[in-house]
């Protein structure tokens, strides 16, 4: 069951995710309380494991925020990322859960505003769920 | 509430400064002139240069682009004396007919095998700049036949004092230049075609006709170039499709349907007939064997380039120490392309021109030996080629098959020098033999566990 509080950890590539975090704090936008922010050096550093810990350890969902395709600084650590979580996601739905408890997102570093939108919808579909 | 939340940040960490000592030594490579000038620059700049061009002469590598400069005062300008001023260049070495085959190691200690006419040779350098040429890899959409040619090959085949093409007696007296039918935004052709049209209707008389999806307004003073155009009777046509290229009356026709066009005045399409040479841009790309080359330093190419996977640094590669110019970099007309030379020498002038340089051996990767199965998915993934496989001491638990003897005990290993602690190696690595030595696994398990 999910609480009307979902706990969410956001692992953030330094170089997009964790920029649109911060602007999205700087800018006093809504951002839920169970929300846990995990810096990353690359996005293509969320491996399986944290993915897999985090929902073991008691999250609702885990959102990887990476670069668009194209931008990364080591050249396709957001592709891998993604990959990663297209791929999980087919397992979670293999055995019976929401793919919807991993998503992959990419942003830009000063886009605080869509980074909120990002977090607030996968509450709203948590919550729909 | 904003800002509430926990955050895990990436420790900040001491530093573990080692200091390297860097030999101010590169090797140029390529029949680009983009080569020479950037063996120029670093020369002027007090770095040990060897240049390696494929030819017997220095010449040779700027010679196709003689027509160009010669309806460019701007790229004559640039071209005139570049290959004597090499040639005679006391900071550098030149070595002919040799071309790059083979480039193994990392920034600072790169070994490069290069075939000089029958014989292969190794040389040791710092860092290393490829400046190649492209290849036509194909004509986008256009069929293959007598009387169309790549740009290129249009460019250096023609005859500067006749006209006349190779094989050729006279000018031709009708020309197409037939641009952008390819999907990659390149303005080299579009500047290069109106350029070298005045030049050829000026001088000998020839008819031009450019055909274009669209007018690169966006080129410095292409405004004056169309201008010179339409006053020397050029004729540009944008098109809708590409345009069909067909055996017409008396050599080829090209028909196509007319973009600036409005239907009510009368039919769209037009047809240009008795076509002695229709010249077509093409897809520029690197040769198997050069692609080979970049893609084993694990440099991306994209469509056959490395330019558009490096959007944000000119002529940089993810592998340290080396630097990509030319047509290899992107198919740029010879200014532009001089600009990507320059940039691409001052970016390599970094790493070899400072002779010590600080390198932080703790925000980086590194491999438990005992724990590391030889995978080599970490030397695969890696975007900066900087892991290897090497044999280590006693420590070592797996034996890799086929292993020569002596070389038992074998692991992956990290190069601190070059590695960028990104870790994407340590994110796949199968054993969990990889940690990011600032930022460890158990940091953010921690995380996990206290606040969830
Ligand atoms: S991925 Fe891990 S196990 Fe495989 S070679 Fe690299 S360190 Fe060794
Ligand atoms: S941390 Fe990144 S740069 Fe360093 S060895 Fe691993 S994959 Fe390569």
């Amino acid at each position: 069951m999910v609480s009307k509080n979902p706990k969410i950890v956001a692992f953030c590539c330094e170089e997009s995710g964790m920029p649109a975090y911060e602007h999205a704090v700087s800018l006093g936008l809504d951002l839920p309380d169970g929300l846990k922010v995990v810096a990353l050096p690359c996005g293509g550093k969320a491996e399986t494991g944290y993915l897999m810990k985090a929902l073991d350890e008691g999250a609702d969902a885990v959102m990887v925020f990476a670069c668009y395709e194209g931008n990364c600084k080591y050249v396709r650590g957001n592709i891998r990322a993604e990959k990663r979580v297209n791929y999980l996601r087919e397992r979670l739905e293999k055995i019976g859960l929401s793919p919807e408890k991993i998503v992959f997102c990419p942003v830009a570093p000063a886009s605080g505003q869509r980074f909120a939108e990002l977090v607030q919808r996968e509450v709203d579909t948590l919550l729909g769920a | 509430m904003s800002g509430q939340q926990a955050v895990l940040r990436i420790p900040a960490g001491t530093s573990e400064l080692k200091e390297v000592s860097i030999q101010p030594s590169v090797i140029v490579a390529g029949d680009h002139p983009a080569g020479l000038l950037m063996a120029e620059h670093l020369a002027d700049l007090g770095v040990a240069v060897t240049l390696m061009v494929p030819f017997p002469t220095l010449e040779e590598v700027v010679a196709p682009y003689r027509v160009i400069a010669s309806a460019d005062e701007s790229v004559a300008g640039l071209l005139q004396e570049v290959a004597e001023r090499v040639s005679q260049h006391a900071g550098i070495t030149r070595v002919t007919q040799a071309d790059l085959v083979d480039i193994s190691g990392w920034w600072g200690d790169f070994s490069v095998q290069a075939r000089i006419g029958e014989d292969l040779k190794t040389f040791h350098t710092s860092g290393i700049a490829m400046a190649y040429r492209g290849n036509p890899v194909d004509l986008p959409g256009i069929p293959v036949q007598e009387g169309v040619l790549p740009f290129t090959d249009f460019l250096s085949g023609i005859n500067l004092q006749t006209g006349a093409l190779a094989g050729k007696a006279e000018s031709p007296k009708q020309v197409v230049f037939l641009l952008d039918a390819g999907e990659r935004d390149e303005k080299w052709a579009s500047v290069a075609a109106i350029r070298v049209g005045v030049f050829l209707k000026r001088k000998f008389g020839t008819q031009v006709f450019i055909l274009c999806r669209e007018l690169k307004v966006s080129v410095d003073e292409m405004e004056q170039d169309y201008r010179a155009a339409r006053e020397s009777g050029i004729i540009v046509f944008k098109y809708r499709q590409t345009p069909r290229v067909e055996k017409g009356s008396g050599g080829l026709r090209v028909v196509f349907e007319d973009a600036a066009a409005i239907s009510s005045h009368g039919p769209s399409e037009i047809t240009l007939d008795a076509l002695d040479v229709v010249v077509a841009q093409e897809r520029l790309g690197l040769s198997e064997d050069r692609a080979e080359v970049l893609r084993k330093l694990r440099i991306p190419l994209e469509d056959g380039v490395a330019g558009p996977n490096n959007p944000q640094f000119t002529g940089r590669t993810p592998k340290k120490g080396v630097v990509v110019a030319g047509d290899a970099w992107f198919p740029e007309y010879p200014t532009d392309a001089a600009m990507t030379a320059l940039s691409a020498a001052q970016e390599l002038y970094k790493w070899v021109g400072k002779g010590t340089y600080q390198v932080d051996a703790y925000r980086v990767a590194e491999v438990d030996p005992s724990k590391c199965a030889t995978c080599l998915t970490c030397f695969r993934i890696c975007p900066h080629d900087s892991i290897r496989v090497e044999r280590y001491g006693e420590r070592n638990v797996y034996i890799t098959q086929g292993a020569k003897e002596g070389a038992t005990w074998e692991a992956a290993r990290v190069k601190i020098e070059t590695c960028d602690g990104c870790g994407l190696c340590a994110s796949e690595c199968p054993a969990k033999a990889i940690q990011l030595i600032y930022y460890p696994d158990m940091e953010v398990l921690d995380f996990l566990a206290k606040n969830l």
